[in-house]
């Protein structure tokens, strides 16, 4: 279709075409005046950084363990000493241990007198990128000591470098997941709003069925199902599957009540007429008119994605350590004692908050874009 | 002339279900009930008739886009018949190179999201008909034709007001020339000043590509101007078949000359004195024994109400399903606007 003609091409070259925004611009522009939902975008955005780049930024390998700061607290970043000097270069307090005179314990203390600098793009622990790419530079880190922003779990494991392991694999299973449901939702809800009779009467029963089943049990049942013999990666890939087999069920039913409103409108049965073949009326007819409204979904249903797998994980249903992510991570922050001598333990928590908040955001911001009634 | 299609006996039931899913059929709707009608090579046929009287699916029905329920349809194509009826959907893709349907609506027929180039000259790329430049050049020809720009094709359809979009939505039609046409209330839609143009359009579009249109309207003035024969549908039945004049002037069916009287005069003084039907349209789903129109006609009688009466030939040309069609003295539209004229003063307004 984009073929033109060298006669018409000059003739349209002679015409000064107005400035007709596309509907993608018009949304953007809408979108753009959502002040969360810019926010939300851009801590979306630092979010799939730092899942890209995950070994890079972390400054230690998440399996690392530093033997003399166990369980130790979030190490802040100065730039003003005690003296009252000022530091270009921002640094940590160093720690040492010291006996506790009571219970005769090692404990971390901070020793104020002894600063370490930290440096970006240092060498450190060696990685693979990608499983590519083999470097050991890291965005920051310290040359003498430790640095440990998150703190450390009772192992001595970076708290910070797992965290944002994490946040790749949390983020990875959210998208997929919602890749997945959308695919399937699509298909499944097409085939329903498209073909109708039967084939909708079959598949909206079963999506009433699994939607009836209460989602918590229905996951426990399905992780339990999974070999316990798994490797942690064969697990991820399953959890992201099940989860996305439950997920479809809500897409499936927007496309198809879609189609079914769509079908009957007089243009689509022109393009019938023009001779389309059904899948290019459902591709090209019938999907561009409701795909605003898919990606509303889309972004209201990864945080449900996302929120499933932490749950599952909390529960020790789902990733299992030494796998990362966010929800491996809150495990460890399960009992009471650990919450009330480690807190730093729930800052995965937050990411997730974030995260799901982030996205709401953007849902709301699209919503509001792809709605032509909007002021 | 020869017939370019020939309908025999079709109809169209639509049935009704009771429940959501697992409803029993309690009944039909016939929207079309035993409709038997040629349509000539190159000629204008109207279809005129009340909302809900089955103009609409009758046309659809023709290019199978609703599915009939009984009936034979036969398209004498260059020497070959095609049985519509039996087409596969393949079949029915061909086909429809042949058959096309202009809508009412010039806002929901158009997709918003296309360009008008790629609206257009679809049909041609699907089909395989053409491509690349020769595609260009046969759109840009059809909407010449159509009186649109073609500098314009790269627009989308919410750029244009209502006449330019049936401009494009007839250029669609027409860009795999096609000899047949449905033309499915195509002006109604439209200001008075612009279904003229529309109306001029289609006619010079038929006399250079040698169009047939199948011409759904319920602007009887508008019919009178665009078409050669008349078909009156009332309750899913065709009443009344004749060439234009002969149908307006002559009326043998007490409906069509209800139609008749109620066709308005341009005088604002002018009291119009319809004849009024008495009571409402039947349900569809539970037609009346006997003459459809019995239960509103004023000269019906016993055998009206028992007996349901053929669209048999009364003249040239003309067919009507009336029992006493050639003993009723009706008035054709002539005689209405005659009264309208020569009322006295004091009776108007």
């Amino acid at each position: 279709m984009t073929a033109i003609s060298p006669t018409l091409g000059r003739v349209s070259g002679n015409f000064q075409r107005p400035d007709v925004a596309s509907q993608w611009q018009l949304m953007w522009w809408r979108f753009k005046r959502h002040r969360m939902a810019v926010i939300g975008l851009s801590v979306l955005g630092l979010l799939l950084f730092i899942s890209v780049f995950a070994e890079f930024i972390a400054p230690y390998s998440p399996l690392q363990r530093s033997k003399t700061y166990l369980g130790g607290e979030p190490m802040p970043i100065h730039f003003v000493d005690s003296q009252g000097g000022f530091h270009p270069r921002p640094f940590v307090y160093a720690r040492v241990n010291k006996r506790d005179p009571v219970t005769l314990r090692l404990l971390p203390a901070v020793d104020q007198q002894k600063m370490w600098p930290i440096e970006l793009f240092v060498r450190g622990d060696t990685y693979k990128l990608w499983g590519l790419i083999e470097s050991d530079l890291h965005l920051f880190g310290v040359k003498e000591g430790f640095v440990h922003f998150f703190g450390t779990d009772y192992l001595g494991r970076d708290q910070f470098s797992r965290t944002m392991y994490a946040t790749r694999v949390s983020m990875s299973v959210g998208i997929v997941g919602v890749t997945v449901s959308f695919i399937l939702g699509t298909i499944i809800g097409g085939i329903a709003g498209y073909f109708g009779g039967l084939a909708d009467l079959l598949i909206m029963r079963l999506i009433e069925f699994i939607r009836s089943i209460p989602t918590l049990p229905l996951w426990l049942a399905l992780s339990a199902a999974l070999p316990r013999d798994w490797t942690s990666l064969q697990v991820y890939v399953a959890i992201t599957i099940l989860l996305a087999l439950i997920g479809w069920t809500h897409l499936a039913r927007t496309v198809r009540s879609k189609l079914l409103a769509l079908r009957e409108e007089e243009f689509v049965i022109a393009a019938r007429l023009s001779g389309c073949s059904d899948a290019r009326l459902i591709g090209r007819h019938l999907l561009p008119s409701f795909l605003s409204f898919l990606i509303v979904d889309l972004t209201i249903a990864f945080p449900e994605v996302l929120l499933a797998e932490t749950s599952l994980s909390f529960l020790g249903l789902g990733l299992r350590e030494p796998a990362e992510s966010w929800g491996v991570l809150l495990y460890a922050a399960q009992n009471i004692r650990s919450i009330a001598h480690m807190p730093w333990l729930l800052i995965p928590g937050i990411f997730v908050i974030v995260a799901a908040l982030a996205f709401n955001f953007i849902g709301d911001g699209m919503r509001d874009a792809a709605d032509p009634y909007a002021k | 002339m020869t017939a370019l299609l020939e309908i025999e006996d079709l109809r169209v039931h639509f049935p009704i279900k009771s429940g959501a899913t697992f409803g029993r059929v309690t009944g039909h709707v016939r929207a079309v009930d035993g409709v038997s009608i040629d349509i000539r090579r190159g000629e204008t046929l109207g279809l005129v008739g009340e909302s809900g009287s089955g103009k609409t699916t009758l046309g659809r029905a023709v290019l199978r886009v609703v599915e009939p329920t009984d009936g034979r349809m036969t398209l004498h194509l260059d020497g070959r018949d095609v049985d519509i009826r039996a087409l596969d959907r393949r079949g029915l893709r061909r086909i429809w190179r042949h058959m096309q349907l202009i809508f009412q609506d010039p806002y929901a027929s158009l997709n918003p999201r296309m360009t008008v180039r790629d609206i257009i000259g679809e049909s041609l790329l699907v089909n395989g008909i053409a491509r690349g430049a020769d595609l260009e050049a046969r759109v840009v020809d059809i909407v010449r034709r159509c009186g649109l720009d073609a500098e314009h094709l790269g627009r989308y359809p919410h750029a244009f007001s209502g006449g330019q979009r049936q401009r494009i939505s007839i250029a669609r039609a027409l860009v795999m020339r096609p000899e047949f046409i449905v033309c499915d209330e195509p002006i109604s839609a439209l200001d008075v000043s612009i279904q003229a143009q529309v109306l001029n359009l289609l006619k010079t579009l038929q006399e250079d590509l040698g169009l047939t249109y199948l011409f759904i309207a319920h602007d009887l003035a508008a019919v009178a101007y665009a078409c050669d024969r008349v078909a009156v549908m009332y309750l899913g039945q065709i009443v009344e078949l004749a060439d234009t004049r002969d149908l307006y002037y002559t009326p043998k069916h007490p409906y069509t000359e209800a139609l008749m009287s109620a066709i308005p005069v341009a005088d604002p003084d002018a009291a119009l004195r319809p004849v009024l039907l008495p009571g409402e349209r039947p349900d569809p789903s539970n037609p009346p024994p006997g003459c459809r129109f019995h239960t509103r006609c004023r000269y019906a009688d016993a055998k009206c109400r028992a007996e349901m009466p053929t669209l048999a030939p009364i003249g040239e040309g003309h067919r009507v399903a009336c029992h006493y069609a050639s003993v009723l003295k009706l008035a054709g539209a002539r005689e209405h606007a005659d009264k309208l004229a020569n009322a006295p003063a004091s009776a108007r307004i």
